[in-house]
């Protein structure tokens, strides 16, 4: 008879007038992998810290190991013994494998340490445990598949019964997720008990025993095994890709096409961008900016999808000339960054211009003419000798000046407005808007969206590296961050 | 303010409020008396570190216990809870807990002599079905008679009667599962003469090395808590859909529990309302034990709820999961229970 290990009665997490946890009723079996198929992030850090701690919750009651650990009335915030492996590493990445496994373990009390003692009963645990790890190398040395395996030796040392996986095929590649995937199983039959948290149910279908979907903080289906199929699933998460779906029907129609794009942190971002529009994208995990940089500048590419520019296909290879190509970038410290700060007004403010004329030096009545359009624009600081003694306000304005001047297809706004105070922020804004007005596209990518509305056409909400809901400008006043 | 202090609990809690200034008072006169005398600040800083000490100590083993008690009361005024009223960690006074336990009895006491006001919920889930039911299978007696299949009125009939012998005669509370799923295929075999072929029933069994099919069916469950939940999936989800629906019928046993699923591939329902009918389900209301709420609710599904919850515990009940369009899955759980 199987036997309960966990078990959620009616739990609701309420935090700040929002549920988190809205009545989640389940129960988890020792020796069984349970899939968590997750829509949004809403509730998925709550639940598995809920899990992993007694932490007070609104209402209901958590049973764990056959007692009740948690209540409405009262949590004492102690822990459970579970183990989660995400992408953090929960190990001292400084110290050795050895070390983190036995020194740093909850109830070693040994004031002197023999090294060879405790290597040889690492190795023959590991071993026990099919781990295949060098236990003498530094934790910073691992690979991620290494380390992960070290935090399941360590949760299995611990006397861990319930081990929480979290979305390892963000940070595991294919044959490593296979070779996790097969020790879980192994854990499994020991009798263990496994939550594997994950985004895409064919990843969970390969290795768990049942799937709990898990969408918006509440549970809305369990399927059995004999029912995780795609076709069953379907109907359940076809609405979670409706949001995304505004890129398919108006097809290479705008300026730059993200196609389903797949990277380490996006897990198929569709976008269209189209000539004079503001897209602000929303990174709810402020993880996805460097993965688009990286495609836009050639210093990565796509795992699986595609990005057009100017409807024909933007390579790896054309991307390593992106100013070329019409891309500009704008990173988060562009003051720090884009400036040569010894340089002249006027040296930097035409710095791009060689590549754009493709001549290595700028015609003297070219430079004249810029001066002469641009000087009553910034006024007296045209002719300052350095730009260090400029003030913040300035320095970034001249930025922007200068992407005017390049004028480019597309421009990429990092955190446009993280630096600087109210009159900069405004100062930037201004300038965005003349950009959009020559018809170039603006991307904004950003943590914190309550300025760049103002001058935003569309808002993307990316959650886990996927859009998981996009406003249009007549709906901005829907968004309530 | 007048209203408040009726509260002996707010009285405490201004006292508490004016010991705190007061014992801050005297520790501020301490300390400038240890300084301007020159004694050091050892003595006033260990009687404030003895303060705090205390003040800590209180606020562990009386103030977090009050907070304790005070949510146990406002989820029982809630409706959310009724049990946990009754078994406090941390009662205010003796008296209290003797009063809350007198009234625990007191309400025992109503549920045994309101056996009958049970059995008369059971009738009121009977005569909220027995209409519509009785009109739809006379209906098909009446068009077999018309054919002149005079087996096949003979077969309805007596499931018809078998039905009703189950439903009405039996009295006791608890009924083996092989009982109780002998009642919802004879339930089936009458619904099919109007359904046909578009109704399917299957019941599985999640069944183990240690455990078949003959041992589960052993368990006890309440009487007739599985005719109105696979009566709900027909009417509300199979009925209204075009083409074939699929009744499915899966117990799992665990260490500690029976967990039945009554599965349809029907119309579901909105979010809203499985919302509100999920947050009904979570609560144990009195006003629901009396007879008339399956009428006023509508659903005899909160019906079976509060039973198994007033028979069992509030950790035992209902809950639904379900998709417009797609099905419902309701979810039964109750503790093993064996004859």
């Amino acid at each position: 008879m199987r036997r309960e290990l966990l078990r959620m009665d009616h739990v609701s997490l309420i935090q700040n007038g929002e549920t988190l946890l809205d009545n989640l009723n389940f129960q988890m079996f020792a020796g069984e992998i349970m899939g968590l198929l997750t829509g949004r992030n809403k509730g998925h850090d709550q639940l598995i810290s809920l899990v992993r701690r007694n932490l007070p919750i609104s209402f209901g009651t958590v049973w764990y190991d056959g007692r009740i650990v948690n209540n409405y009335a009262y949590s004492d915030g102690s822990a459970n013994r579970v183990c989660v492996i995400e992408q953090a590493s929960h190990l001292v990445e400084s110290l050795s494998v050895v070390d983190n496994l036995f020194i740093l373990r909850k109830g070693f009390k040994k004031y002197f340490i023999n090294e060879r003692i405790l290597r040889e009963q690492a190795e023959s645990f590991l071993k026990e445990n099919e781990i295949e790890v060098n236990v003498k190398k530094r934790v910073s040395a691992l690979t991620n598949l290494e380390r992960c395996l070290v935090e399941l030796g360590k949760g299995l040392l611990s006397g861990c019964r319930l081990i929480i996986v979290d979305n390892p095929g963000n940070f595991l590649s294919h044959q490593e997720l296979v070779w996790f995937q097969e020790m879980l199983k192994r854990v499994r039959d020991e009798g263990i008990s496994v939550l594997y948290v994950a985004n895409h149910h064919q990843e969970l279908f390969r290795i768990v025993d049942r799937t709990t979907l898990f969408f918006d903080g509440r549970i809305m289906k369990v399927f059995e095994r004999d029912e995780m199929t795609d076709e069953r699933m379907a109907p359940y998460i076809t609405d979670w890709f409706v949001p995304k779906a505004e890129a398919e029907g108006e097809p290479e129609e705008g300026v730059l096409h993200f196609h389903s794009v797949h990277t380490e942190f996006l897990h198929g971002l569709c976008f269209v961008l189209h000539r004079g529009e503001c897209l602000t994208i929303l990174d709810m995990d402020n993880r996805i900016a460097g993965d688009i940089v990286s495609l836009m500048t050639g210093d990565g590419g796509c795992i699986r999808g595609r990005i057009t520019l100017e409807h024909s296909e933007y390579t790896p290879k054309q991307a390593e000339h992106y100013l070329e190509a019409g891309i500009a970038i704008i990173p988060q410290d562009c003051a720090r960054t884009l400036l040569f700060k010894e340089r002249s007004y006027m040296e930097n403010l035409t710095f791009l211009l060689d590549r754009k004329l493709r001549k290595s030096v700028i015609p003297s009545k070219i430079y004249k003419s810029i001066r002469n359009e641009y000087g009553p624009v910034v006024g007296e600081v045209i002719d300052e000798p350095m730009v260090a003694g400029l003030p913040l306000e300035e320095q970034i304005a001249l930025i922007y000046h200068r992407i005017r001047l390049f004028k480019p297809r597309v421009l990429i706004c990092i955190q446009p407005l993280a630096k600087g105070d109210m009159f900069v922020r405004m100062r930037i804004l201004a300038l965005l808007r003349e950009i959009l007005k020559m018809g170039t596209a603006v991307l904004i990518l950003t943590s914190n969206v309550s300025d760049t509305l103002d001058i935003s056409d569309r808002l993307m909400v990316v959650e886990n590296g996927d859009c998981v809901v996009s406003y249009e400008k007549n709906e901005f006043d829907q968004v309530d961050w | 303010m007048k209203e408040k202090m009726r509260y002996l609990s707010f009285r405490l809690f201004l006292f508490a409020c004016g010991g705190m200034v007061l014992l801050a008072a005297v520790l501020v006169v301490l300390w400038s008396f240890c300084i301007r005398s020159g004694l050091g600040g050892f003595l006033a800083g260990g009687l404030t570190l003895t303060a705090v000490g205390y003040a800590f100590f209180v606020y562990r083993l009386v103030v977090v216990p009050y907070r304790e008690t005070r949510k146990i009361y406002e989820q029982f005024v809630m409706g959310y809870v009724l049990n946990d009223l009754f078994h406090l960690r941390h009662p205010l006074t003796c008296e209290e807990e003797r009063v809350l336990l007198k009234l625990n009895e007191m309400i025992d006491r109503n549920n045994l002599i309101n056996v009958s006001k049970k059995q008369a919920e059971y009738l009121a889930l009977q005569n909220q079905i027995n209409p519509h039911f009785l009109y739809n299978t006379l209906e098909g007696i009446r068009s077999e008679a018309l054919l002149a299949g005079l087996e096949s009125v003979a077969e309805m009939t007596e499931a018809l009667a078998t039905f009703f012998r189950y439903t009405i005669s039996q009295v006791e509370h608890l009924v083996t599962l092989e009982d109780e799923l002998a009642n919802i295929e004879n339930y089936y075999y009458i619904q099919q003469f109007r359904f046909g072929d578009k109704l399917a029933l299957s019941i599985e069994y999640d069944e183990e090395d240690d455990l078949d099919k003959l041992d589960i069916l052993q368990y006890c469950l309440p009487k007739l808590t599985l005719q109105p939940i696979v009566e709900n999936s027909i009417y509300h989800g199979i009925e209204r859909k075009i083409g074939k629906g699929n009744l499915v019928i899966r117990i799992g046993v665990s260490d500690e529990r029976l967990r039945i699923r009554v599965s349809d591939d029907g119309m579901g329902m909105k979010e809203e309302t499985l919302r509100h009918l999920n947050e009904r389900l979570s609560r144990l209301a009195l006003d629901d034990v009396d007879g008339g709420s399956s009428k006023k609710g509508g659903i005899a599904v909160v019906n079976v709820n509060n039973r198994i919850k007033l028979l069992f515990g509030e950790e035992y009940g209902v809950v639904f999961y379900s998709k417009e369009e797609v099905g419902t899955d309701v979810v039964l759980t109750l503790p093993l229970v064996r004859k």
